[in-house]
C-alpha cells in the first residue's frame, strides 16, 4: 500500500514538472528584431507594417509567431536601425511594408532544433500602391543541445533566430533601395 | 476516493494532448486562384511517400492541369506553383501529423494562399484525406 501511494506520488509529481517543463512561450518580439544592424543607406520616408500567416501560441504546443509578435519585432527593427525615417502605426505611411509567413517548419523532437522559415516581403508606394520589391525570403536558425536544457525553450530560441535572420535578410535587401 | 482522483487526473493529462485537429486556410491580401488552371507541383527531395502525387491527383479531380517534378522542370507559362511540406510521426504506425500546402505566384513566387492541417494520433486521417481536407479548405477561402 506504501509503495503503491509511493509510485502514485512520484507520478503524479512527475507529470506535474514534465507538463509544466512542455509548456512552449510565445517568441519575443525584442529577441526577433536584429536591432544591431548597421543600415548603410537610411530612407527619408515613413513607413507602417502589416503582416500575416503568423499563429497564436498554444501552451500545449510549439512556440508560434503571431502576427503582433512579428509585427513589433519589425517595427523595433525599423526604430532601432532607422532604416525608415520614420514608423507611422496608423496606416498613412509613404510605404507599407508587409511581411507574410509562407511557413514555419518547427522539428517535433531532437537534441539540437532547426527552424526554417519563409516570409513573404512586399514594399509598397501608398501614393501610387506601386510595388516596390517583392520577395520570399528564407532564413534558419539552429540551437544547440547545450544552449537550453528544456527542449521547448530550444525550440523557442530557433523560432526566434530563423525570424531574425530572416527580418535581417529582408534589411539587406531594403537598404539597396533607391526610393 | 483521492486515489480515483489522482487516477483520473492522470489519464487526462496523458490523453489530452493527444486529440488535436487544425485546419486553417488563408487567401494572401489581394490574391485569388480564379484563373489559375494550369499548376506546377514541386516534389519535395525528402518525399518518399508519393505526397506530391496526392496533390496532383486533388488538383486533377478539380480540373486542374497539374505537373509535377524540381521546380526548374516548371513548364513555362504555368499559372502557379504549388509547394508542400509534410510531417509524420510514428504511433504504433507512421502517420501523416500535419501537412501545410502554399499556392505561389510562378512568376515572382509570391504567395497566393495557404492551407493548413494537424491532426494527431487519435484523430489521424490517412495522406489522401489529408490532401483532401487541406486543398478544399484553400479552394473554400475563394468562395
Amino acid at each position: 500500500m506504501k509503495a503503491y501511494k509511493a509510485l502514485v506520488t512520484t507520478i503524479f509529481i512527475a507529470s506535474i514538472v514534465l507538463l509544466s517543463g512542455c509548456a512552449a512561450t510565445p517568441t519575443d518580439p525584442a529577441v526577433m528584431a536584429p536591432v544591431d544592424y548597421e543600415v548603410a543607406n537610411k530612407h527619408a520616408h515613413s513607413v507602417f507594417v502589416a503582416t500575416g500567416g503568423g499563429e497564436e501560441t498554444n501552451a500545449m504546443g510549439m512556440s508560434k509567431v503571431s502576427n503582433a509578435d512579428l509585427a513589433a519585432a519589425i517595427e523595433k527593427t525599423i526604430i532601432e536601425t532607422r532604416i525608415f525615417e520614420q514608423l507611422v502605426t496608423d496606416g498613412s505611411g509613404d510605404y507599407k511594408l508587409s511581411a507574410y509567413i509562407i511557413t514555419l517548419d518547427q522539428p517535433t523532437f531532437g537534441m539540437s532544433f532547426t527552424v526554417k522559415t519563409s516570409i513573404a516581403w512586399r514594399l509598397i508606394n501608398t501614393a501610387d500602391n506601386s510595388v516596390v520589391w517583392e520577395e520570399v525570403l528564407a532564413s534558419q536558425h539552429t540551437t544547440g543541445a547545450g544552449e537550453a536544457f528544456a527542449g521547448v525553450k530550444r525550440l523557442r530560441m530557433a523560432t526566434e533566430g530563423a525570424v531574425k535572420a530572416n527580418i535581417s535578410a529582408a534589411l539587406a535587401k531594403l537598404e539597396m533601395l533607391t526610393l | 476516493m483521492f486515489k480515483k482522483l489522482l487516477g483520473l487526473a492522470l489519464i487526462l493529462s496523458a490523453v489530452s494532448g493527444c486529440a488535436v485537429n487544425k485546419a486553417e486556410a488563408t487567401l494572401y491580401p489581394d490574391q485569388t486562384l480564379k484563373g489559375v488552371d494550369s499548376i506546377h507541383v514541386v516534389k519535395l527531395a525528402e518525399d518518399e511517400r508519393g505526397v506530391d502525387q496526392l496533390v496532383v491527383n486533388k488538383l486533377e479531380s478539380l480540373g486542374k492541369t497539374v505537373t509535377s517534378g524540381t521546380k526548374e522542370e516548371s513548364p513555362e507559362g504555368v499559372d502557379a506553383v504549388v509547394t508542400y511540406l509534410d510531417k509524420w510521426m510514428w504511433d504504433i504506425t507512421m502517420y501523416m501529423i500535419e501537412l501545410t500546402v502554399v499556392f505561389s505566384d510562378a512568376e515572382n513566387d509570391m504567395p497566393i494562399a495557404k492551407g493548413y492541417s494537424m491532426h494527431t494520433s487519435l484523430t489521424r486521417l490517412s495522406p489522401e484525406e489529408m490532401v483532401d481536407e487541406v486543398i478544399t479548405n484553400i479552394y473554400n477561402e475563394e468562395q
